[in-house]
């Protein structure tokens, strides 16, 4: 019995390998930069700040992740924050009793255009992800400036009911942090708990396979880029809320930001494989990452080719456990059969 | 000999393309009189060879069914460890020798990734550098500019060999070269072979791995090559150059007919695709388009052109989804 409990142990770490390293590093990260920041680092204020820098980027990773798991990927997503942002702030600057609650419902409606048109241009023209979404990447980027007419929307222009969002908190908890809780709780049943969110493994695994199977995989495609568009447009309008600035250039490359966090959490770029939880762990370590770094006074120059050797690092570690396990995996089969001969 | 059919011709992307480029052309000359200016034409190739330069590296990766967008920050990083070299007192042919070097580092530390780690896929990989680069190249300049290397550097931008600018001959040497590259050499061949079917060329005897390495290294080169112009160009070089340049060079090789799941593309093609988003470049700046507006023009352009192959087959499915749910009805 007790050999059996043993086995189940090791075949959840085995099998949870990405983010039992992630907490692991999480872990020894800020044991570390306690240690060197002499405790102002594991501070309430401090990790209240830092999951509120944290929150954008954490959701739009789950919508990233849904897009990824599906065998594509958005690298429109920057642009759509700074699109739905800008145009929802646009309405609050010329009516300014719009309620708070009209202003989110535009940011996801906008949000959820772009996704559309961003499905449509990778779901039903079949263009390579990459490329088709580096084209609406540019598309929204120029649409923002059409809206704008290159103006910026100032804190000024917005009202204190919508400013407030950023710095209220609920059960002393900020409410960016609440939105990407709910997020974060969206993606989990939907990705493991929907047929829908099973679809979306099938469909990355292998196209052919699940269309065989009966998917419609053009659709399973085109809603994951309507929901990544819908969390980026609510992120969008958060982003707006948090810098209380609008401008064309806003939230421009969050998108690799995002792709990264992914990455490091583990979902396989090629699609069909990743977690929600691992997501979750790679965005808080991207996130502890950026609000580490001037903790610890490293230089803001330094800081993005520290960002970059992570991803390169993290990628090539994960290939190099993925192999072992399977190798590992290969080794326990053979076993296993010469054991029954 | 056979009788050439219209649909055929349509059939060859080059043959589509030359419609596009005349069609722009066209546009533009009934729009503005100083399009057809031969001074203003050759000054716009000033603005748009620097991509041009690129194009050729992209391509070949492309043709691999890899991708590579690190080149801009490829093209920085070299850059700026050649004006930062300079300061230090190197004479300026090291300087040149150190910026084609790092291009060439850079590319082949992108293709040795993606050899020694085959599961690992080309686009998180020179996303991962992109980021790298560009960082490494703040961590040696932070916010400041160098000029002494882009000064040295200033007659590759605005001189003029015979009337058509420095960088326009550049690009012709380039094209003449990478045409016998990749049309009348083995390796061009090769390069077809791995984009069609890498596991079936791999068994056929093809070092798949060192023409992916090469590739790499070559494009990194290029990248490098086309920053001494942009360099010259800009009059300095900084940590913050070349943002985004990746975007356009994919769209002028994709634009050509090079297709990101390999094997396809011809040199004449993507100089004709380079010459069109020139031109669309140069002629909405005379009619007074905004940058911004050009950028949802370039989009949209990559777009239609990306799925304009796909049609036929789009069309294909929507008939057969029709088929069904009528027999079904």
């Amino acid at each position: 019995m007790k050999t059996w409990d043993k086995k189940k142990v090791k075949h959840f770490f085995s099998d949870h390998s990405q983010e039992t390293a992630l907490v692991l590093i999480i872990l020894v990260v800020g044991f570390l930069v306690q240690m060197r920041t002499g405790g102002s680092f594991l501070t309430a204020s401090n990790l209240n700040e830092l999951m509120r820098e944290t929150s954008m980027l954490l959701m739009v990773s789950i919508g990233m992740m849904i897009v990824i798991v599906g065998g594509g990927i958005d690298l429109s997503v920057g642009s759509v924050m700074g699109l739905a942002g800008m145009i929802s702030v646009l309405v609050l600057r010329d009516h300014r009793e719009t309620p708070v609650v009209v202003l989110f419902l535009i940011a996801a409606g906008v949000g959820l255009i772009c996704g559309i048109i961003t499905g449509f241009v990778v779901a039903k023209l079949r263009i390579f992800p990459l490329i088709g979404t580096l084209g609406t990447c540019d598309i929204f980027r120029g649409v923002i400036y059409l809206f704008s007419k290159g103006e910026w929307v100032s804190q000024t222009d917005m009202t204190d009911e919508f400013l407030s969002i950023s710095t209220n908190t609920f059960l002393g908890v900020n409410y960016m942090v609440w939105f990407a809780i709910a997020v974060v709780i969206f993606g989990y049943i939907f990705m493991g708990h929907t047929r829908f969110g099973r679809h979306v493994y099938a469909v990355g695994n292998s196209e052919t396979n699940a269309r065989i199977s009966g998917i419609n995989a053009e659709k399973t495609k085109w809603i994951a880029y309507m929901i990544s568009g819908v969390i980026a447009g609510v992120a969008g309008l958060l982003w707006v809320c948090k810098y209380g600035c609008a401008q064309g250039t806003s939230a421009t490359s969050f998108e690799l930001n995002v792709i990264a966090a992914v990455v490091l959490g583990g979902v396989s770029i090629t699609g069909g494989f990743g977690s929600v939880t691992g997501v979750v762990l790679g965005a808080l370590l991207f996130g502890m990452l950026s609000n580490i770094l001037p903790l610890i006074q490293v230089s803001p120059f330094w800081q993005r080719a520290i960002r970059g050797a992570v991803i390169l690092i993290s990628v090539v570690i994960n290939a190099l456990v993925n192999r072992r396990v399977e190798r590992k995996a290969l080794e326990r089969r053979e076993q296993n059969e010469t054991n029954e001969n | 000999m056979k009788p050439m059919k219209i649909k055929n011709l349509f059939a060859h992307w080059e043959a589509f393309l030359i419609v596009i480029f005349l069609a722009v052309n066209v546009f533009f000359i009934s729009r503005t009189p100083f399009y057809l200016n031969y001074n203003n034409l050759m000054n716009s190739m000033i603005n748009f060879m620097d991509k041009g330069l690129m194009v050729y590296g992209t391509m070949m990766v492309l043709m691999l069914g890899e991708i590579d967008i690190s080149i801009a920050s490829i093209i920085t990083l070299s850059g700026c460890v050649a004006g930062w070299a300079c300061e230090q007192g190197v004479p300026f042919i090291g300087c040149l020798v150190i910026a084609l070097a790092v291009g060439a580092l850079c590319g082949a530390f992108n293709g040795l990734l993606l050899v020694k780690f085959k599961e690992l896929n080309s686009t998180i990989v020179t996303l991962g550098s992109q980021i790298l680069f560009r960082g490494l190249a703040y961590m040696l300049l932070g916010d400041e500019s160098l000029k002494t290397y882009a000064k040295q550097l200033s007659g590759l931008a605005w001189n003029k060999i015979a009337g058509i600018p420095i960088i326009l001959a550049a690009f012709i040497v380039l094209t003449i070269i990478f045409f016998y590259v990749i049309h009348r050499t083995c390796f061009g061949r090769r390069l077809y072979a791995i984009g069609t079917n890498k596991t079936a060329s791999y068994f056929s005897g093809i070092y798949t791995d060192r023409i992916k390495l090469a590739v790499f290294t070559i494009n990194g080169i290029c990248a490098a090559f086309a920053g001494m112009f942009l360099a010259a160009k800009l009059a300095s070089v900084r940590a913050s150059i070349a943002t985004g340049f990746e975007m356009e060079v994919i769209a002028m090789a994709i634009l050509g007919g090079a297709s990101p799941s390999g094997g396809k593309g011809r040199v004449g093609g993507v100089v004709l695709g380079v010459f069109t988003i020139g031109l669309i470049r140069y002629g909405t700046g005379l009619i007074n388009v905004s940058a911004e507006t050009l950028k949802i023009i370039i989009g949209l352009l990559l777009i239609i052109v990306c799925a304009v192959p796909n049609l036929k087959q789009v069309l294909a499915d929507i008939k057969e989804s029709r088929r069904k749910s009528a027999g079904l009805l």
